[in-house]
């Protein structure tokens, strides 16, 4: 993502309008064409070769290169240093050290000739040597080449990014969308953590949601500023969207409005989504109890009915391909528990365990839904704050039992 | 009854009805989980105004631990330690400090975690930090009368543990999921808490119990009112002068001016008229604290506004990289042959300049962790006496034997100048600490220069020569 010094926008009345370049400009591809064969090129150089070209081009002087040489620079990797420079470098301040507590030299010029001809050097090349590893000296060792297209396209997703990191709400509307679309939402969602309040009923046919965390309704709502900025580029995949956004800046507020008609082609790809340390953890600690069954990220969703679906959290996997999925549900997902088990009741699905959070598992009308479930008492369970492989385990063995 | 429940860094009410009145008038209805919801931090308040008014909760928001705390071996507190721990405890445990660096804050931050007996949350600003709070907390605590396993989030490391230190990034990341875990959130350099994001570390967490340190709260923006909000009020302060020949060296500042060469002032005088002549064209006169953010608004609107930026910063650089400062610096060597030096300089840029043009260590943030330690243990060891640093040492890092500072640039903040002076003032006996302000003669570093003279910690120094 971009520094906020990177960002390129307006301020008018009490809205932003994000600087966007368009990808298709010749000029400007030219401009990302350029930078991308400097980087090409520096690949086994220092990078303050690399800047110092791009500083003395036309390239470098375009508005907009800084921002394109980070993003560009996010892509590359340093070569490993190999301690040399810091070996000789603490040799060198050794000799320094001393050489100036033995000699009293009258002024600094004496001292660095005697220095420089005590090493046999000179003091030029002393001076070169000293810091040679410092970042600007550092050489690239690799760079993931893009295309200029897909640069400018990130580019701009890079500035709203920057900009959503100082939103306090977002409301995101989606219109009619397909299996996909919904499932890639609603699942970016939750593993961003994010909270959706949603005005349209998830069934209907277009989606309005409010997307926050729990702080939000009060004071200092920032700090989901970059969860939401990490969640966009999930909402570029969607055909029709209009999203809103309140931003809090250098103290003033403003709203940012966009639709597709931004035309950001997302550098995100469709089926991946960010995995929560928690389920990576609990899928690490299933899978090393060993057992029939082998746990990964769900990416499956299941049909439960009536032209409804859930996109599970996890998938566990038996040797001969058997699968049982597993959803989870937290408080700020439990809106849609009454209507999953409704669903689950009536179809009696196997293949799947959903498991309850005990926070909202003790609310009255949560725990009325659990108790009126059949399909709940056969593969539900609660946990305290995340499932634990034990009690995940004991929920697939009564499934296995009873299919 | 109602439950009082932790979410998120938030607090709950179970059941929650929207038609009744909140159950507390903290809290605010969520609909979109249809509950009434309060910050983490209004756990103390809450609890307070239940038991006044004869209110009854059931509390499963609460997940620390009170803790059979020792010292290992025992600290014979100063008397400002003393006072500010009465002062402290006195107003509820809920406060602010402010010591001058070398006065013994972490000391007393122990003492306070001892007299609190909570699991305990500190919060740092650098890994540096982090690493030598752990050891002085592993030195001193211990719980039930063994070794208290100090807990590390940051650095790549997640171990929370009773007693933990994190990084103000890294409590941020976890504070919603361990906001209920801890009775006492400290922080350290608690001037940084009023960013944006940082303050939800302290919105986030139920802890009823909070100290603030700082070496001053003052902060350019006035914020530190945020502190005070999320902390509590400022129960005690020293002042560096205070503190002298107590706990503090005695000292003197010294302003020496150099000049710059002919051809550094044609520069100097060059960029600052493309500069100051956009200012007047654009009627900005930084009368005001947001006149700073209007010229940048404007420089970035044109060619001439881009142009006055890049003057702004040509003429400051000059001011601040004057090669006269070498030779000043030089002669500030020579006077303190065998004496430990920290030379402080604005960016990175000047300070590999003095690492390269006298061949002596520099610690900035690109400097490896390895190389760090090495540097800062011999220089605290005395096998290295001068070291060069950007802002990497302006605050937190223990460097105690420094009797020496020469400053060759710097920011206009009284903060950073004062954490500067602190890096030079711990008491050994028999020291007197010198503080060298080398400025470029005829440019803006002699305002910046005045206006840092004000603090009271430069009452006494000696005027520009």
């Amino acid at each position: 993502m971009l520094t906020k010094d990177l960002l390129r926008y307006r301020n008018r009345k009490d809205r932003v309008y994000p600087t966007l370049v368009d990808p298709q400009d010749a000029g400007l591809l030219r401009v990302a064409e350029g930078m991308i064969a400097i980087f090409q090129r520096h690949v086994g150089r220092r990078l303050s070769e690399l800047d110092e070209e791009l500083n003395c081009s036309e390239l470098g002087q375009h508005p907009h290169a800084a921002g394109l040489r980070k993003l560009l620079l996010d892509r590359s990797s340093e070569v490993e240093d190999d301690g040399a420079v810091a070996l000789r470098r603490e040799q060198l301040l050794a000799q320094a050290q001393k050489l100036r507590e033995e000699v009293s030299f009258a002024s600094l010029l004496e001292f660095q000739e005697a220095f420089a001809k005590a090493q046999g050097s000179t003091i030029s090349l002393l001076q070169e040597q000293l810091y040679a590893d410092l970042p600007d000296f550092r050489v690239l060792e690799e760079f993931e080449t893009i295309a200029a297209t897909a640069l400018l396209h990130k580019y701009n997703c890079a500035q709203i990014q920057g900009l959503l990191m100082m939103a306090e709400d977002v409301e995101i509307q989606i219109k009619n969308p397909s299996l996909e679309e919904r499932r890639s939402f609603f699942r970016s969602l939750k593993f961003q953590r994010l909270m959706t309040e949603i005005i349209v009923g998830e069934d209907a046919r277009d989606i309005r949601c409010k997307l926050s965390g729990p702080l939000r309704i009060f004071q200092n709502a920032q700090s989901y500023g970059l969860r939401l900025a990490q969640f966009f580029p999930y909402v570029l995949h969607l055909k029709k969207w209009s999203l809103v956004a309140g931003l809090k800046v250098k103290g003033k507020y403003f709203s940012l409005e966009l639709d597709q008609k931004v035309g950001i082609e997302s550098h995100y790809k469709k089926m991946s989504v960010f995995i929560p340390p928690e389920i990576t953890s609990f899928i690490d600690s299933f899978n090393e109890r060993g057992g029939t069954y082998k746990a990964s990220v769900g990416i499956d969703h299941v049909p439960i009915g009536q032209q409804s679906y859930c996109f599970p959290d996890v998938t566990f996997v038996t040797a001969k391909g058997a699968k049982v999925h597993l959803e989870i549900f937290h408080r700020w997902h439990a809106g849609q528990l009454g209507a999953r088990l409704n669903a689950l009741d009536q179809i009696g699905l196997r293949g799947l365990l959903v498991g309850v959070a005990e926070e909202i598992a003790k609310s009255t009308e949560v725990s009325q839904q659990l108790a009126s479930s059949t399909w709940f008492k056969d593969c539900g369970f609660t946990f305290k704050t995340v499932p634990t492989p034990k009690s995940v385990a004991a929920a697939l063995a009564r499934h296995d039992a009873l299919t | 009854m109602i439950s009082l429940r932790f979410e998120a860094g938030t607090l709950v009410a179970m059941p929650s009805h929207q038609k009744a009145d909140p159950p507390w008038s903290g809290m605010t209805w969520d609909q979109r989980t249809s509950q009434w919801r309060a910050p983490a931090r209004c756990y103390r308040q809450l609890l307070i105004d239940a038991k006044a008014n004869g209110q009854q909760w059931q509390d499963e928001a609460r997940d620390y631990q009170t803790l059979d705390l020792a010292l290992a071996e025992p600290i014979v507190p100063r008397s400002h330690q003393t006072e500010a721990l009465r002062a402290w405890r006195d107003s509820g445990k809920s406060g602010c400090v402010a010591l001058p660096t070398g006065a013994g804050k972490t000391i007393t931050a122990v003492l306070a975690i001892v007299m609190t007996g909570r699991s305990t949350l500190v919060v740092v600003p650098t890994i540096d930090l982090m690493q030598q709070w752990e050891r002085v907390l592993s030195k001193f605590l211990r719980v039930h009368a063994t070794p208290c396993k100090i807990g590390i989030l940051g650095g790549g490391v997640h171990d929370p543990q009773p007693i933990t230190v994190a990084t103000y990034d890294s409590a941020l990341l976890h504070i919603e999921r361990l906001g209920a875990k801890y009775g006492l959130l400290i922080f350290d350099e608690c001037h940084h808490l009023p960013a944006p994001q940082y303050q939800t570390i302290a919105l986030a967490s139920i802890a009823p119990f909070r100290l603030g340190l700082s070496a001053t709260m003052e902060r350019a923006d006035g914020r530190e009112s945020v502190v005070y909000e999320l902390v509590g009020p400022l129960v005690y302060e020293a002042k560096i002068q205070e503190m002298v020949s107590k706990v503090l060296a005695p000292y003197d500042v010294f302003n020496i001016q150099v000049p710059m060469s002919d051809q550094e002032r044609q520069a100097y005088e060059m960029a600052r008229a493309t500069y100051t002549s956009f200012l007047k064209r654009s009627g900005i006169r930084f009368n005001q604290g947001a006149d700073w953010m209007q010229f940048v608004r404007m420089a970035a609107r044109s060619a001439d506004g881009r142009q006055a930026m890049r003057a702004y910063r040509e003429q400051k650089r000059l001011a601040q990289a004057a090669s006269g400062k070498l030779a000043a610096t030089w002669d500030i060597l020579g006077r303190h042959k065998g004496e430990q030096v920290i030379i402080f300089t604005d960016d990175n840029a000047m300070a590999y300049r003095i690492g390269r043009e006298f061949f002596v260590p520099v610690l900035t943030h690109q400097t490896r962790p390895k190389e760090r330690k090495a540097f800062l243990d011999g220089f605290r060891s005395g096998a290295i006496t001068i070291l060069a640093t950007s802002r990497v040492l302006n605050e937190g890092v223990d460097v105690p034997e420094a009797s020496i500072g020469v400053v060759l640039s710097g920011t206009g903040t009284v903060r950073e100048h004062v954490q500067r002076l602190g890096r030079i003032l711990r008491a050994r006996p028999g020291k007197r600490a010198v503080l060298y302000e080398v400025i470029a003669q005829g440019t803006s570093e002699y305002f910046v220069n005045q206006r840092r003279r004000q603090h009271d910690a430069y009452q006494g120094s000696t005027p520009l020569s």
